[in-house]
């Protein structure tokens, strides 16, 4: 139907486009078949360094791994200690993220919120501060002579640095604006007028919430509680500053690494390997759930039209 | 059981100023273009779109005054919607998306449960109560939308397009399941554009146009005598 109705009715726009000057138009067409412009060379080279940034220095990491002792390595008491530490912390600190964070990311994503950008800013900054820095200031507001520490000292006789306590709390300051703005934006992309239609069914807001938009953004809130696991995980500046570096209470893996590169570094290299695998696991595992949760799909079917 | 209301709603350039009243056991049909105001009105009396002035009135009792500042929050109105497109809750069955406002307000799980699998039945869905939502065709998620809407013993039926994506079978099935529900006493507000779908089942019909009607009288009477281009062409594709 096209064919003769088409070129009948417009010659003249489709026969410019498609048969310019012979010749003229047609050479840089095929040149640019043969060879991408500079610009797009300049481009993918760049992409490859990039990558290469971030993937070389594991790849040396896995070369200097000491495969054949790598089971007498990580049986070592002191580096079982380190990761059972560093998992039951990262743990804590993911559940403690999970329970204040989502309610944190739902009254952010609130539009009705007043100074709401105020309270965003807030979550965002431990997210741009040196955790160094986060050490320092939590050690301040904890310390024996801090803020609040002090009080806690002189009324209940408590002191919260140098403790595994501490270490959670390092972990949180710099783990929870993670979630806080993965879950945010994942409430702000579920559709609000399920959470509309909920209401005229009698609903209430902490109903709507728990069995319309929890349920609706439970990728998401996977999501950003893996990110904050890894993230606890990885924890170093704020730890070492707010919490020290005691085994056994204090020193997670980063830490025992951090050591270890001094007086063995084969151990160190082990419990590197070791960190790596925990956390690639837990983003394939994550990913894998976030992949077959369904609901997203099922939300974009229907409703978005 | 009545449903008085006069809506007046204000958003940037559009106003919608509309009167309404449907009696006990009514239909009220609204037609209109795109763009008209039609989801907006069925909105405003849910209150999910607050009035910038106005009232509705269901039974005597204040929904929305303006003037006094009265509005109670949807939750509490106990009306029965149905929104544009069915807006199922994806993750749960069909029969949990009926169940749903039961249990919202209190009925416990079993109770809700066997209510809406007798509704789900009624609209040839009996098969598919356990099948998740967001895995029905559209079709079928009008129909439990329909169900969802019945089960919360409304005092007043408001349905937007709620039977666009059904056949000619399931939609004549459909309309059979709202005029039983509305013989109950249920005054409706049935947004279509269909005018076989108002003159099936309302007594009214009101066609709105920018925001104002343009034309109200029996479906039949708009049918016969459209006074606009648009009622006449809606009447056109009926005849």
């Amino acid at each position: 139907m096209t064919t003769p109705a088409a070129t009948g009715a417009a010659p003249a726009p489709t026969g410019a486009g498609a048969s310019p000057p012979p010749g003229a138009g047609r050479r840089p067409n095929r040149h640019a078949l043969r060879r991408p412009p500079v610009g797009t060379l300049v481009l993918g080279v760049l992409a490859v360094v990039g990558l290469a940034l971030l993937v070389l220095p594991l790849v040396a990491l896995l070369a200097a791994t000491p495969w054949a002792d790598m089971v007498d390595l990580v049986a070592d008491p002191a580096v079982v200690g380190a990761m059972r530490l560093s998992l039951v912390t990262a743990g804590c600190t993911t559940a403690v993220c999970l329970v204040v964070g989502v309610p944190l990311a739902w009254v952010l994503a609130r539009d009705d919120l007043p100074g709401g950008w105020l309270v965003r800013s807030l979550v965002t900054v431990p997210l741009v501060l040196p955790p160094v820095v986060g050490g320092v200031a939590l050690l301040l507001l904890l310390g024996r002579r801090g803020l609040l520490g002090s009080r806690l000292d002189t009324w209940f006789g408590v002191t919260v640095p140098f403790t595994s306590v501490a270490v959670v709390l390092a972990q949180v300051f710099v783990a929870l604006p993670f979630l806080v703005l993965t879950v945010e934006g994942a409430l702000r992309g579920a559709d609000r007028r399920r959470a509309l239609v909920a209401e005229t069914l009698g609903a209430t807001p902490a109903y709507v919430l728990r069995r319309v938009t929890l349920p609706a953004v439970a990728p998401g809130i996977a999501a950003g509680a893996a990110l904050c696991f890894t993230r606890a995980l990885g924890e170093f500046g704020a730890t070492v500053t707010f919490a020290g570096n005691f085994p056994g209470t204090t020193r997670t893996v980063p830490l025992a690494v951090y050591l270890a590169m001094d007086t063995a570094p084969e151990q160190a290299v082990a419990m590197s390997v070791l960190l790596l695998v925990v956390s690639v696991a837990v983003l394939v595992a994550m990913r894998g759930r976030w992949v077959g949760g369904l609901p997203g799909r099922g939300r974009t079917r229907r409703g978005d039209r | 059981m009545t449903l008085d209301a006069h809506v007046v709603v204000e958003r940037g350039t559009f106003s919608l100023d509309v009167r309404l009243t449907i009696p006990t056991g009514g239909v009220l049909a609204v037609m209109g273009p795109n763009g008209s105001g039609k989801t907006t009105l069925l909105e405003a009396l849910t209150g999910i779109t607050p009035l910038t002035a106005g009232h509705v009135h269901l039974d005597g009792a204040v929904l929305d005054d303006t003037t006094t500042g009265t509005t109670v929050p949807p939750r509490d109105r106990r009306l029965g919607v149905a929104l544009q497109d069915g807006l199922l809750f994806g993750h749960l069955s069909a029969r949990e998306n009926v169940a749903f406002g039961p249990r919202a307000q209190g009925t416990r799980a079993r109770e809700a449960r066997t209510a809406a699998d007798a509704l789900l039945t009624e609209l040839g869905l009996a098969a598919h109560a356990r099948a998740r939502s967001d895995r029905l065709s559209g079709g079928q998620a009008q129909r439990v939308a329909i169900a969802r809407a019945l089960a919360v013993h409304p005092r007043a039926l408001l349905l937007d397009e709620p039977f666009g994506a059904l056949d000619v079978e399931t939609r004549s099935l459909a309309r059979d399941v709202v005029r039983r529900h509305v013989a109950r006493g249920l005054p409706t507000l049935l947004v279509t554009h269909d005018l076989r779908d108002a003159l099936d089942l309302a007594d009214e019909l009101l066609v709105l146009e920018d925001g104002r009607a343009a034309q109200r009288g029996t479906p039949q009477a708009v049918a016969d005598d459209p006074a606009t281009t648009y009622a006449a062409r809606v009447a056109a594709a009926v005849a």
